[in-house]
């Protein structure tokens, strides 16, 4: 080979030999690498890549749960506000229907007892002029027997004050 | 610098075989760093990584995916993963293995015994053939033998004897593109350092030239591996995607 390749010392069996060993060592070379090395790493390498993926593929899921929870929880939200608004609303009007009767129950109670305190007091009026008008007639009387200083029935002279009284009561 | 190679013949069947045993050397030499290397990288696996080395791997692969699928399809070229990287690996260690130091055995011939094995053609044009029989197996495999005869036909007939032509170049050129990038760079660090043995003055003189042509060597290395491994992708991918 020396006359092909330049700085070649080699003689043509010696390529030969250098072949056959280069060959043989190659060969071998690429068996134990590929068997304890490259077999290994790209096993964990494709561990990785097929994890990676699941992972994303799990993580899509995982939100698209999440927007789904979301909308259930925003719907159940909105649900209860309505809810609790209409509550309010039907607390008010009861409120106001029960002060209205409250209001009107006061009103008819102290009308009634004001009648009855108007009745009563017309009542101990009339009592009292009438208490006033006997005892007007008995002063009457007094004064009748002493300034005339005559004695006289005192039926008669009642019955006679009265008249008096009743035809000025009737003036 | 005339370098020896320490050689060894045995008879097989009649044929005589030699091996250059300083190559048959680092050639081991290189696959046990290789092997060892990517296999105390690779302990404690973790699909959660703890560890530098581990994410370190992990680039390496993604890298050599990304010369693959720039070639062609994952689907077809998912199968070619574990070679490129064993490949891009291996040649990539090779290259490095000259340049931090030669080791001269102190015989009359010189026998040159630490180097890279790329710096040695029949490594280079090994490997390289490799690949193309490669290509060829996997085109006849994934599409066929008609359609694979028919790619050498294509777009027209008289096409043929080039296309035919075409199998050897590739050859010769993915495995020598190697080989000279690698033995110049080798042929370059021996001249510098018998400029820099040879006194004071020359040590003076060749140390930075010493040190950038080792930086850039190591680039070089770095870039020929990956070179190989594209070219040989793209030569796969010519015969075995389907619309080529």
């Amino acid at each position: 080979m020396e006359f092909l390749i330049l700085g070649a010392t080699d003689t043509v069996p010696a390529a030969i030999g250098n072949s056959l060993i280069q060959l043989l060592t190659f060969l071998i070379l690429l068996g134990a690498l590929s068997y304890f090395v490259w077999k290994p790493l790209k096993k964990v390498m494709d561990e990785r890549e097929q994890l990676i993926h699941s992972e994303i593929d799990d993580a899509e899921q995982r939100r698209m749960e999440a927007v789904k929870l979301k909308e259930e929880n925003e719907a159940v939200l909105r649900e209860t506000q309505a809810e609790i608004s209409e509550m309010m609303d039907n607390a008010k009007q009861q409120a106001k229907k029960e002060q209205e009767a409250i209001i009107h129950d006061a009103n008819t109670r102290a009308n009634q007892m004001m009648e009855t305190a108007k009745a009563d007091i017309e009542r101990e009026k009339e009592k009292a002029i009438r208490d006033i008008n006997d005892q007007v007639a008995d002063i009457s009387v007094l004064i009748a027997e002493k300034m005339i200083s005559k004695e006289i029935n005192q039926k008669d002279q009642k019955d006679l004050v009265a008249r008096y009284l009743q035809e000025a009561g009737g003036k | 610098m005339e370098h020896g190679n320490p050689m060894w013949t045995i008879d097989v069947f009649g044929l005589p075989i030699t091996f250059n045993l300083s190559t048959a050397l680092m050639i081991v030499v290189s696959s046990l760093i290789v092997f060892l290397i990517a296999f105390f990288m690779t302990r404690n696996l973790a699909v959660k990584p703890t560890g530098k080395s581990q994410v370190l791997m992990e680039v390496l692969m993604n890298f050599v995916k990304g010369i693959i699928s720039g070639n062609m399809a994952w689907k077809q070229g998912g199968r070619f993963h574990f070679l490129a990287l064993t490949l891009i690996l291996y040649i990539f260690v090779s290259n490095m293995l000259g340049l931090p130091f030669a080791f001269v055995a102190p015989n009359d011939d010189h026998d040159l015994w630490w180097k890279s094995p790329t710096a040695d053609p029949s490594v280079t044009l090994t490997l390289a053939s490799l690949m193309i029989v490669l290509t060829h197996y996997y085109g006849i495999k994934m599409r066929g033998t008609k359609a694979y005869l028919k790619s050498y036909v294509q777009p027209v007939w008289f096409m043929a004897p080039f296309k035919f032509i075409e199998e050897f170049t590739y050859n010769l050129t993915l495995g020598l593109r190697l080989y000279g990038n690698i033995y110049a760079g080798e042929i370059l660090l021996a001249l510098l350092i018998m400029v820099m043995a040879s006194g004071a003055i020359g040590f003076i003189g060749g140390f930075i030239p010493m040190m950038i042509w080792q930086g850039f060597s190591i680039y070089i290395g770095a870039i020929q591996a990956f070179i190989f491994v594209m070219l040989s992708m793209v030569y796969l991918s010519h015969k075995v995607s389907d619309d080529h």
